[in-house]
């Protein structure tokens, strides 16, 4: 009897449980094949970084996976029990004791935690040497994986399994007790005049935030970016809050609020199914405010979590091209040496550079703005610049012969470049001033002990200064080739010279001396001079981080997408026996199933659209806001915007045919 | 003739648990008459009234209301003609819950998109002939069952319907309760010269009709017309209700 019960139950929400049983089973699949790549012998040989950087992130990100799913399986697996909330009263009313009906509720759930698990288990097992083969493919590791779970992680796994489902049943078994208990605790009736107010300071903070992020950009622009205050710390503060505060009450009381007015409105309401839409609609939003805040804040998240990941790997590959332009770079010293190694291999050069810089002292002032530091730069001539190949002057802004462009490290020049104003007091010569500021260095940055001048080719002539160098810098016609070696062999021309600094009290009397590296005696007025920049050996760590990252944050974002995409559909599906028969009654009162059909494509728009527009404003003013020069961002944004509306729009239209699918069943009953 | 029903035939479940619920029935209703479908629970009734008010289609036979083949139209124009032609009264209301009494009597209106100033206007006029002005903007769910009727035959009637369908109205109401829905169904059928088609097992609301069927097993049994003489006619109906044996199933007593 108790079986049949079971059974019936888990037929009727057959749409309902099958949704969740998949998206759990995704979760624990993809948990079950993080967990198993943590000790993978494969990983652990053939990626160098995977024991030292990258396997406690995987750990710490299979953790946190954990967690997520942890949570999201407990709160939705509660939706089943509250759907069955009439069913349990009518078997109390027939003598069935409370306790037989809790573990009713207990066994249902097992039977369905047991199912997700087997086939989330089954899924790791299956997909595991595909994902793995995956991640090898995007990290550019040409190395076959092979799957494999150790015995001991299996163990644990399927212990954790046991827990949870233990776990998971218990707390529906507690829940199924709260809905038969004798004793209730009555709900609170919301007044409807409170949800006014609330709308009303609902709509007043999320529309303040809004107006705080244009001002706070307007502010932006007009002082140059030059720092934040605390003013604007308090200005992000009270952003956050309003945007996290108002969003939840605009779904508590002002949507609610609009819903009436337009229900009141005769000549709106008396036109067609509006008046019970609007009824309708809105008891449903009032039943399901705290889900889609939830999801709408989190789609949030995962937006700009998606836009700054984005940025970061953005910021990785344009600092890796400005600081490796060439394939190898050498100086003077070192030049000779380099090309003999080159010779001497199976690399094959397809063309070679060169340019002449010399090196000065010049003052400038550090970053709080207020001392002034004497150091050594380095000044390239026009001319010279210009005959370097366009791609490594494309990250820089464009100058004419007579202008000065400064060239160096900073916050400003990460992003792109600015127009800040800089100015360089250089030894015995014209001082300097620019607005001119790059950040993409002719040789790359490694080359260089300090910051960068292209300047005139009449001032570069006339700058007085004895210490000259020569920059080489080659391209490879099928890559680096050079074997273990030869990287030992230009290992050693690592560091070329020091350039030691004399500081005295007026930059014209200080100066500086060439002395041969030694890290033994270097002191802090030393600056060195590399020998050499090879591409190569950055270039794997960067394909294994971005590669690594990008694997993660793919399906991190699946998952959250998988997550927050079903929650909506349950809460879509699982309407209340209450809800079912309204939809019949209209039925027979001569509403066709074509106006019942419009009447669930409202109600999946209004639970998809709006979570996505709130959270869609929301990400893009805190991204704006972050990113300060937004230009930088908003094309990426968008994509990133579109790709995420279509996934969810592919979401809403499959749960659109799946609700339509059981409310026509349920109505033609 | 306003409805003519032929040879129809209805099965519910699949081919070893089939039911037969009507096997072959064939029937015709004058406009503006009152016509009773009795027999006992499961004999077809509900099922019956469902096919002639396009609720349901029948597996085989026709519906011909109006002179238009109802088993031949498409959903869509079953639900418009149903809106424009139809009331329905059910034991259970059918009430939105979510609606006050007011929006749940104008609700056919509004489907139809009449105009605001005639939905004002026939509200009035049934609020008065139904007595239910006092009602307008309670809860549905602090209406008495008596009340919820009033409410539902309302709203049947709110679009002026020419054929009224009713489904054990009297099913959830005390006696005076449904004397009074009685009576004002027969005052629509009167001055509105509605057909009212009324399904139940009840000899005493049956005998507020003009003729009524007796179904047993999916096939009419039997049929009796009223002469005119109420308590004669209640005689009859319950003679016939023990000729069909269904005593047990009737809520009058075999010693009657």
């Amino acid at each position: 009897m108790y079986l049949k019960i079971i059974k019936k139950s888990l037929t009727n929400m057959r749409d309902s449980y099958l949704i969740y049983i998949l998206s759990c089973s995704f979760a624990i699949g993809l948990f079950s094949i993080l967990l198993s790549l943590i000790n993978n012998k494969i990983m652990k040989h053939d990626v160098s970084m995977w024991r030292t950087s990258l396997m406690p992130i995987v750990f710490s990100l299979s953790v946190v996976f954990a967690v997520s799913t942890f949570v999201y399986m407990a709160y939705v697996g509660g939706f089943f029990i509250k759907q069955q909330e009439h069913e349990f009263l009518t078997f109390q009313k027939l003598g069935m004791s409370k306790f037989t009906i809790i573990v009713l509720g207990f066994f249902q759930t097992l039977i369905i935690q047991v199912i997700a698990w087997v086939v989330g288990i089954i899924e790791a097992l299956i997909f595991q040497k595909f994902f793995g083969m995956l991640l090898l493919y995007l990290m550019h590791i040409r190395s076959n994986f092979t799957a494999y779970l150790r015995p001991t992680s299996l163990t644990t796994l399927l212990q954790i399994a046991g827990y949870a489902i233990l776990v998971f049943s218990i707390m529906n078994a507690f829940r199924t007790y709260r809905i038969v208990r004798t004793k209730k605790v009555k709900a609170r009736k919301i007044n409807f005049w409170m949800r006014i107010p609330a709308g009303t300071l609902g709509i007043v903070l999320f529309v303040s935030a809004l107006a705080v992020v244009i001002s706070m950009f307007a502010s932006f622009e007009n002082l140059g970016y030059d720092g934040y205050g605390d003013k604007i710390v308090l200005q992000v503060i009270y952003i956050f809050f309003a945007f996290f505060f108002g969003t939840y009450l605009i779904y508590f009381g002002f949507l609610p609020v609009l819903l009436t007015i337009l229900q009141k409105t005769k000549r709106i309401s008396y036109s067609g199914l509006n008046m019970f839409s609007f009824k309708y609609l809105k008891n449903r939003m009032k039943r399901n405010t705290s889900v889609l805040w939830f999801v709408t804040e989190l789609s949030t998240l995962a937006l700009m979590l998606l836009t700054v990941c984005y940025f970061g790997y953005q910021l990785m590959y344009d600092n890796y091209h400005a600081e490796y332009p060439f394939a190898l770079t050498a100086n003077s010293d070192t030049a000779n040496d380099v090309r003999d190694i080159i010779n001497d291999s199976k690399t094959q050069v397809k063309k070679e550079y060169h340019s002449n810089i010399k090196i000065t002292l010049v003052s400038t002032l550090d970053t709080s703005g207020h001392i002034l530091v004497q150091r050594p730069a380095s000044f390239m001539s026009y001319s010279e610049y210009m005959r370097l190949p366009g791609k490594i002057r494309q990250n820089n802004p464009e100058i004419n012969p007579k202008q000065f462009m400064r060239i160096g490290f900073g916050n400003d020049e990460t992003f792109g470049f600015s127009d800040r104003k800089v100015e360089w007091n250089v030894k015995n010569a014209k001082k300097i001033t620019t607005r001119k500021n790059g950040s993409s260095f002719p040789y790359g940055g490694g080359m260089y002990a300090g910051s960068l001048m292209i300047v005139p080719d009449k001032y570069y002539h006339k700058l007085p200064t004895k210490t000259t160098d020569t920059f080489y810098g080659w391209y490879f016609k099928h890559g680096d080739r050079l074997s273990k070696k030869q990287v030992k062999d230009l290992d050693r021309l690592r560091h070329a010279y020091m350039i030691s600094v004399n500081a005295k009290s007026s930059l014209n009397e200080s100066n500086f001396t060439i002395k041969k590296y030694s890290s033994m005696n270097r002191s802090q007025n030393d600056y060195i001079q590399s020998g050499f920049v090879r591409q190569e050996s950055a270039k794997q760590h960067l394909n294994q981080i971005v590669g690594f990252f990008i694997f993660m944050i793919a399906i991190f974002s699946i998952a959250l997408l998988i997550a927050l995409g079903s929650v909506l559909t349950l809460r879509i599906l699982l309407r209340d026996d209450h809800e079912w028969r309204q939809l019949k009654t209209l039925k027979k009162i001569g509403v066709s199933n074509h106006e019942i059909r419009g009447i669930v494509r409202s109600e999946n728009a209004l639970t998809f659209i709006i979570p996505l527009v709130f959270a869609l404003m929301q990400s893009y003013a805190l991204i704006i806001l972050a990113d300060n020069g937004w230009n930088s961002l908003r094309y990426e944004f968008m994509w990133i915007f579109a790709s995420y509306v279509v996934l969810y729009g592919i979401i809403g239209i499959i749960t659109y045919l799946i609700s339509w699918r059981s409310v026509k069943r349920r109505i033609n009953q | 003739m306003q409805i003519i029903v032929k040879n129809i035939a209805k099965d519910y479940g699949k081919r070893l648990n089939a039911v037969h619920a009507i096997k072959d029935i064939s029937l015709e209703v004058n406009k503006g008459e009152f016509l009773g479908i009795m027999g006992p629970s499961g004999a077809g009734k509900s099922t019956l009234l469902n096919m002639i008010s396009t609720n349901e289609r029948p597996d085989h036979g026709q519906i011909i209301i109006d002179n238009i083949d109802m088993t031949q139209l498409h959903d869509r124009e079953l639900a418009k003609y149903r809106r424009n032609k139809m009331g329905f009264i059910y034991q259970s209301f059918e009430l939105l819950d979510s609606l006050n009494v007011k929006e749940n009597i104008i609700l056919p209106l509004a489907l139809n998109h009449a105009n605001k100033k005639f939905i004002e206007a026939r509200v009035k006029h049934l609020n008065y002939l139904l007595n239910i002005e006092e009602l307008s903007n309670r809860n549905v769910e602090d209406l008495s069952l008596g009340q919820r009727q009033l409410v539902s035959a309302a709203r049947a009637l709110i679009n002026n319907p020419e054929i009224l369908f009713a489904d054990e109205p009297t099913g959830s109401l005390d006696s005076k309760s449904a004397t009074v829905l009685l009576n004002y169904m027969q005052v629509i059928n009167r001055r509105e010269n509605a057909t009212i088609l009324m399904a139940t097992h009840d000899a005493f609301t049956a005998s507020y009709c003009s003729r009524v069927i007796f179904i047993k097993d999916g096939t009419i049994f039997s049929e009796i017309v009223n002469s005119g003489k109420r308590e004669d006619f209640f005689e009859q109906i319950i003679n016939m209700q023990r000729t069909i044996g269904g005593g047990n199933y009737f809520n009058v007593s075999q010693d009657n």
